[in-house]
């Protein structure tokens, strides 16, 4: 059974449910969409939404999983995503027999071609379908609603001391152009560049997002030094949880609808 | 009888080149940067972005480059000398290493990180460390510098551990929050924290001066020195309390930084000599000049991307520092 | 007349194995005298309690009059100084800055050294004859020539008491008859008292006032050299079989091994 599944055999609907184990919260809470949430039985310790999840048993961390943690639970498919630390632990998962789903989280084509993948490795493409249809229509939702308007300049940071921001190339960054923003950081090539302040002086944006870990006091002092900058000139910059916002699971659109808000107060239509 | 020693005039005139050296770093950098700022138009008033950019931006960072420059290259210079090795690092005590672990702690328990907790943690545990290897190198009332610095080692290694033990049992945003601040910036917004900054490195500077001499005596060995009447285990003391609290403050400012208080000793004592009172003044101010470009360097070769300046650095140094070595091996001084 | 050093009865012991057991000496101001032994017999260790390196672990040291513990370090330097066997030095110091860290004891603050400081150091060098190498680098030089600057360093402390560790053990003939000359001038002309450690029997015959000769740690002889050094107190300390001759010229006694 064990070389069975190594072989990456496709498994129709299978006479008993497969075991599953999530290592990485966007993952999990896909699973949790395409109705699997029953059949997951080892999760990573950050998995932490829908609450639901907070109960299954943790199998190590996002970053660093256990591998007899995983094993424990005998999974018929183990999921994860590519993380700093925890290719040298998946890879032994998969030599022992398991069979391991890689799912990126890069961009937002990752999180379409992730569903798929989910879904067809599980027997669930109606319900993989449904869901990426109905995330992609909340998104155009968000995009209509703040069609037509000017574009603001926004700043999107994730990391204040030093100044880390989040550049092109990446799901925030699209999140931030499907609000009806433009990402003065997206010229900048790397995913998340450091930046100096006086880089951030010389953009001037109209709105920075601030979801960088810390207090409000922290995100106050960080740009209380750029007073002419419009952004704080004018008392917009907000801060965001991080959680949604940088999970690129069934959420993205809630993330989105946030963004739109904050950088287009003002628009009606999104309500 | 033509023989080179210490003349007040020399230390006079090597001090005020080195000054002057700094003077022009601390104006030419402030014009460097990754934003081109002119400085007519910031000279004209506050409203533009040129002057935002340079008051706010720049020169405090410009100047908290000076202080954090020149208190690594003066702790530098006292350790080679206390422990007899002109390739000594200050890092090497362990005093760096309890502050990023303290730091580190501080900031996954939940302390923001653009606050003040985070500096002021690392600084305690730089104190705690600086009492701990000192009192675990004691035996029968001395600490030689060979058991400080063994004890340092490990001090380093240890911290290393539990670094990699935060980050682990931390999320994963809060591990790369720790990550970036122990590589190290000096960006600073505060003009009340770099002068707060510099009295300290000022007062810890002169009381190192005073032990200047003692320190070219104990070149000669600890009874060498002690047979001219010095004070041998309270000069070590006070030179590595000393030393170890400006390397504490430094990194609890800006993170670690490597490299300069190995590199800028140790050059400028093939150009003045290895006489601790200039070698001394010379460091603290030859720091400040090399951290100050290394930083504006730093903002400016990726620009828009600014690279930590431990990295910048780390790329200077390291291969020198393998140059110098391989000289020293080779037998040449 | 108090005597400049004295040890009374110093006993100095590595755990329970002792180095020096229950040694006396007096130094008084102008004499030169000279501690041997074969290997071992404690000699180091004896000049090291003498300059207050080491503790004794029963007895006293004193300089003139009072015990050595009393004394604040610096006023010892000012008085006392130390010529040690193998000096070292970790930088590249000159030979003048090194014999200049002599004046340490009697400058203050930053110490830049002053006219009088120039002058004591450069006499210090041209009397163990090292001043033309006096703006060396001290590792470049050899092991006699640097030698000699830690004699010049002491000597610039002007002191009055003076403790050498075989000072003569890398020099050649003539350098070695040199500093013992100096040594004797000194001691003669401006009182200076010395103790040095010599294992040349015959130098310390030529130049010492009287000699101590140490054996496994206690004194096995004591006084003017010609008596303490008899052919059968050297058999007896250093297990060599030796004759006396008289010396052609001052008629002073010198040992030779038998064949």
């Amino acid at each position: 059974m064990v070389l069975g599944t190594a072989l990456g055999l496709p498994s129709a609907r299978a006479a008993e449910p497969l075991r599953i184990v999530s290592l990485a919260p966007s993952t999990t809470e896909i699973l949790y969409e395409l109705g699997l949430g029953e059949q997951l039985v080892g999760t990573c310790a950050q998995c932490d939404y829908p609450p639901a999840a907070r109960h299954v048993p943790r199998v190590g961390s996002y970053v660093t999983p256990s591998v007899e943690a995983v094993l424990a639970v005998r999974p018929d498919l183990v999921i994860a995503v590519p993380s700093p630390a925890n290719r040298d632990a998946v890879r032994a998962v998969e030599r022992l027999g398991v069979r391991v789903l890689v799912v990126r989280d890069r961009v937002l084509a990752d999180l379409w071609e992730g569903v798929r993948a989910l879904a067809s490795a599980t027997g669930r493409d109606r319900e993989g379908a449904a869901l990426e249809a109905r995330i992609r229509s909340a998104l155009e939702a968000v995009r209509a609603c703040v069609a037509g308007r000017p574009r603001p300049r926004v700043l999107m940071v994730v990391g204040r001391r030093p100044l880390i921001v989040v550049g092109g190339k990446t799901l925030q960054h699209e999140l931030l152009e499907i609000a009806g923003g433009t990402n003065v950081a997206a010229d900048v090539g790397a995913a998340f560049p450091q930046l100096s302040l006086e880089v951030v002086a010389a953009r001037a944006p109209d709105v920075i997002i601030d979801a960088a870990m810390g207090s409000e006091q922290g995100s106050r002092t960080t740009f209380a030094s750029l007073p002419n900058v419009p952004a704080v000139r004018d008392g917009r910059v907000v801060a965001v949880d991080g959680d949604e916002l940088l999970r690129t699971g069934p959420r993205v659109a809630a993330a989105a609808h946030r963004l739109a808000d904050v950088i287009h107060p003002d628009a009606v239509t999104c309500r | 009888m033509p023989a080179v020693h210490l003349t007040g005039r020399r230390l006079a005139r090597t001090l005020s080149v080195l000054a002057a050296l700094l003077l022009v770093s601390l104006v030419g950098a402030t014009l460097v940067g990754p934003v081109p700022v002119s400085l007519p138009v910031a000279l004209a008033g506050p409203g533009s972005p040129d002057y935002t950019i340079l008051v706010h931006a720049r020169v405090p960072r410009v100047l908290l480059a000076a202080i954090v420059g020149a208190a690594l290259a003066g702790a530098g210079s006292v350790l080679q000398g206390l422990l007899g090795n002109p390739l000594a690092d200050p890092h090497l005590l362990g005093v760096s290493a309890g502050a990023a672990v303290a730091g580190a702690i501080a900031m996954v328990a939940g302390a923001d990180p653009v606050s003040a907790i985070v500096p002021a943690a690392a600084f305690a545990g730089a104190l705690a460390t600086v009492s701990f290897v000192y009192l675990v190198a004691r035996t029968h009332g001395r600490a030689s510098p060979h058991a400080i610095l063994l004890v340092g080692v490990v001090c380093n290694a240890l911290a290393a551990a539990i670094i990699m033990l935060v980050n682990a049992v931390a999320s994963y945003t809060q591990a790369q929050g720790v990550l970036f601040w122990i590589m190290g910036s000096l960006s600073s917004e505060s003009y009340g924290l770099v002068a707060l900054a510099a009295i300290y490195v000022g007062v810890g500077a002169a009381l190192l001066l005073r032990l200047a001499h003692a320190l070219n005596l104990l070149a000669t060995g600890e009874e060498g020195a002690a047979t001219l009447g010095v004070d041998v285990e309270r000069v070590r003391r006070a030179v590595f309390v000393f030393a170890s609290l400006l390397v504490g403050a430094a990194v609890s400012m800006s993170g670690m930084i490597n490299f300069v208080g190995l590199i800028v000793p140790h050059l400028l004592r093939l150009v003045v000599g290895p006489d601790q009172r200039v070698l001394l003044p010379a460091s603290l101010l030859g720091g400040a000049v090399f951290l100050v470009w290394a930083d504006a360097a730093a903002r400016t070769v990726m620009a828009p991307t600014e690279l930590p300046v431990g990295v910048v650095t780390a790329l200077l140094g390291g291969p020198f520092f393998l140059f110098l070595l391989r000289r020293s091996l080779r037998g040449q001084r | 007349m108090t005597p400049r050093l004295e040890a009374c009865r110093v006993s100095f012991a590595f755990g329970d194995r002792p180095v020096v057991d229950a040694v006396d000496l007096t130094l008084a101001p102008g004499e030169l005298v000279g501690v041997l032994g074969p290997n071992g017999s404690g000699k180091t260790t004896l000049l090291r309690l003498l300059a207050g390196l080491a503790r004794p672990s029963t007895g006293e040291v004193r300089l003139d009059g009072r015990a050595l513990e009393r004394w604040p370090r610096r006023e010892i330097a000012r008085r006392l100084a130390v010529v040690p066997q193998d000096p070292r030095v970790d930088f590249p110091f000159t030979a003048l800055e090194v014999t200049l860290m002599g004046r340490a004891p009697h400058q203050r603050g930053l110490a830049l050294p002053s006219e009088h400081d120039l002058a004591t150091a450069g006499e210090a060098l041209r009397l163990v004859d090292a001043d033309a190498i006096a703006g060396r680098i001290i590792d470049h030089l050899s092991g006699g020539e640097r030698q000699r600057v830690f004699v010049a360093r002491a000597l610039a402390q002007e002191p009055e008491v003076l403790l050498l560790d075989e000072p003569t053990t890398h020099l050649d003939l003539r350098h070695q008859l040199g500093m013992h000359e100096v040594l004797r001038g000194l001691c003669r002309s401006r009182g200076l008292a010395c103790v040095s450690v010599v294992h040349d029997l015959n130098l310390a015959m030529s130049y010492c006032d009287r000699v101590v000769v140490l054996s496994a740690g206690r004194v096995a002889a004591s006084g003017p050299p010609a008596e303490a050094l008899s052919p059968d107190r050297v058999q007896e300390v250093f297990g060599v079989a030796v004759t006396t001759l008289t010396h052609p010229s001052d008629g002073k006694p010198v040992l030779v091994p038998r064949a």
